[in-house]
């Protein structure tokens, strides 16, 4: 019998979850919910800006943008980073629409955002192999106020960002700052093995 | 070998699995190498995408199992809330009441027999509820602030969470925010029925909960065990009836009258 790795015997269960769900299931909806919501919860708390509120309706804005596209998800499988790319798409819509205070931010941002909940398919490298390179990258960084910012909120994961400003007695900023410089070296890395694997012909 | 930073096609190709393997091989190599440029063209991008999703996923995985399992859990209130805000853009709209008058009922309002005033919230940010509905439910959040007498002259003041649990000796003060104006319903559900506790109509935005142009607050005394607090808004007056149906625990915008919208907050009362 072929056993399959962790991964993607979840990603297995998370397609067979979404049928349940396009079928009207309530009880797939609650079990997508649940296995999903801290995820997008940690997504909302890196947001320095955001208070308590702010997250609680940036998580249920999220979950009821999703399940009213999951028609349009072409990869079921894929509905952990979809869910994921939908949440971070409401907290850049809300931090647009508080920073720019105008309607057109806000129109741009929702454009865009359709755009990007509609996209399919994604980088998948290899299934869970994000994760050990994350890993790695922590442990890579040299040692200093970003790699303790780094810690706090994503090893540690008690602290949202604005909380760890409050403890660290820095700005706001300097913690989203940290945050996304950390995600970005992330994201090349990821990249750079999706263009490895492509370039292999794969 | 030329420099190829990361332009929008070419990440686009490149998560599409379009981009040439040669040009992938170079830019994978030029990734490999920490290109500041591209990490810092990566970090400004100003929307998310699927990159994002699968790096969330992993950063997220790490503290999962540190931060504790309940961390970030969800909670049925909230599922509710969910399913609601779904059920409201799946239903079509079915506005059988009449317009009674509308403004006449602003001034209806009662805290404990109290009249109450309300006044609007200065802050500058207005919650308009989940973006491009079509839902004619009008957005609504109930938040609340528990007040408890400190040491100092001031009350200590702390946001409120549902769920959380509050001494007896608290107060707690209402905000209601709404996606457009409305007719508003404050009770507290008891036994299956409600008692309400303010009615007013209230206007987009965020509003305080005031008597007499000063903030009001719900005092929890001679309660005990879990206290349900919920708010009701509809474009049309909100009925006794629709409070108590709200109250007995059925969906209140799935009622025989205008869609309304439902939230509960819940507040353990020790």
């Amino acid at each position: 019998m072929v056993r399959l790795p962790p991964a993607m015997t979840e990603r297995r269960d998370d397609a067979m979850l979404v049928a349940a769900a396009r079928r009207g299931d309530a009880g797939a909806h609650r079990a997508l919910y649940d296995r999903f919501r801290p995820a997008v919860w940690r997504v909302a708390r890196g947001f320095a800006d955001f208070d308590a509120d702010d997250v609680d309706d940036v998580v249920q804005e999220s979950f009821v943008r999703a399940f009213r596209g999951l028609a349009k998800l072409k990869e079921p499988e894929r509905v952990g980073p979809w869910l994921l790319t939908i949440a971070r798409n409401r907290a850049l819509t809300r931090l647009a629409r508080r920073r720019a205070g105008g309607e057109l931010a806000e129109e741009l941002a929702r454009e865009a955002e359709v755009a990007a909940t509609e996209e399919q398919g994604g980088p998948d490298p290899e299934a869970g192999a994000e994760l050990e390179l994350v890993r790695r990258l922590i442990s890579e960084l040299p040692e200093g106020p970003e790699k303790e910012t780094v810690h706090l909120f994503y090893v540690e994961g008690a602290l949202s960002a604005r909380e760890i400003a409050d403890r660290l007695g820095v700005g706001k900023s300097a913690i989203t700052m940290r945050l996304e410089r950390f995600r970005a070296k992330v994201k090349r890395r990821v990249l750079a093995e999706v263009a490895r694997l492509r370039g292999e012909g794969s | 070998m030329r420099v190829m930073h990361l332009t929008i096609p070419t990440y686009t190709a490149l998560l599409d699995g379009t981009l040439p393997e040669t040009e992938a091989r170079e830019l994978g190599s030029h990734l490999e190498a920490g290109c500041e440029v591209c990490e810092r063209w990566l970090a400004e991008r100003p929307t998310a995408d699927r990159l994002d999703g699968d790096v969330d996923l992993a950063l997220g995985a790490l503290s999962a199992s540190n931060a504790g399992a309940n961390a970030g859990a969800g909670n049925d209130l909230e599922f509710a809330r969910i399913t609601r805000a779904l059920a409201a853009v799946a239903t079509p709209s079915a506005l059988r009441r009449r317009w009674a008058g509308g403004l006449a009922v602003a001034a209806a309002l009662a805290v404990a027999g109290v009249a109450v005033l309300v006044q609007r919230g200065a802050g500058p940010d207005r919650w308009d509820g989940t973006k491009g509905a079509v839902a004619q439910a009008v957005p609504l959040r109930l938040r609340f602030l528990v007040l408890q007498d400190g040491p100092g002259p001031v009350p200590g003041i702390e946001k409120g969470v549902s769920g959380q649990a509050v001494p007896a000796e608290a107060s707690l003060q209402f905000q209601v925010e709404l996606g457009r104006e409305a007719d508003v319903v404050l009770a507290r559900a008891a036994g299956g029925s409600a008692e309400p506790f303010f009615h007013a109509r209230l206007p987009a935005g965020r509003t305080v909960v005031s008597v007499s142009g000063q903030p009001a607050a719900y005092p929890l005394a001679q309660l005990t065990g879990p206290q349900r607090f919920l708010a009701l808004a509809g474009e049309q007056p909100i009925e006794p009836a629709d409070v108590d149906r709200a109250a007995r625990g059925s969906a209140a915008g799935a009622g025989p009258g205008q869609p309304i919208s439902l939230d509960v907050i819940e507040v353990q009362v020790r």
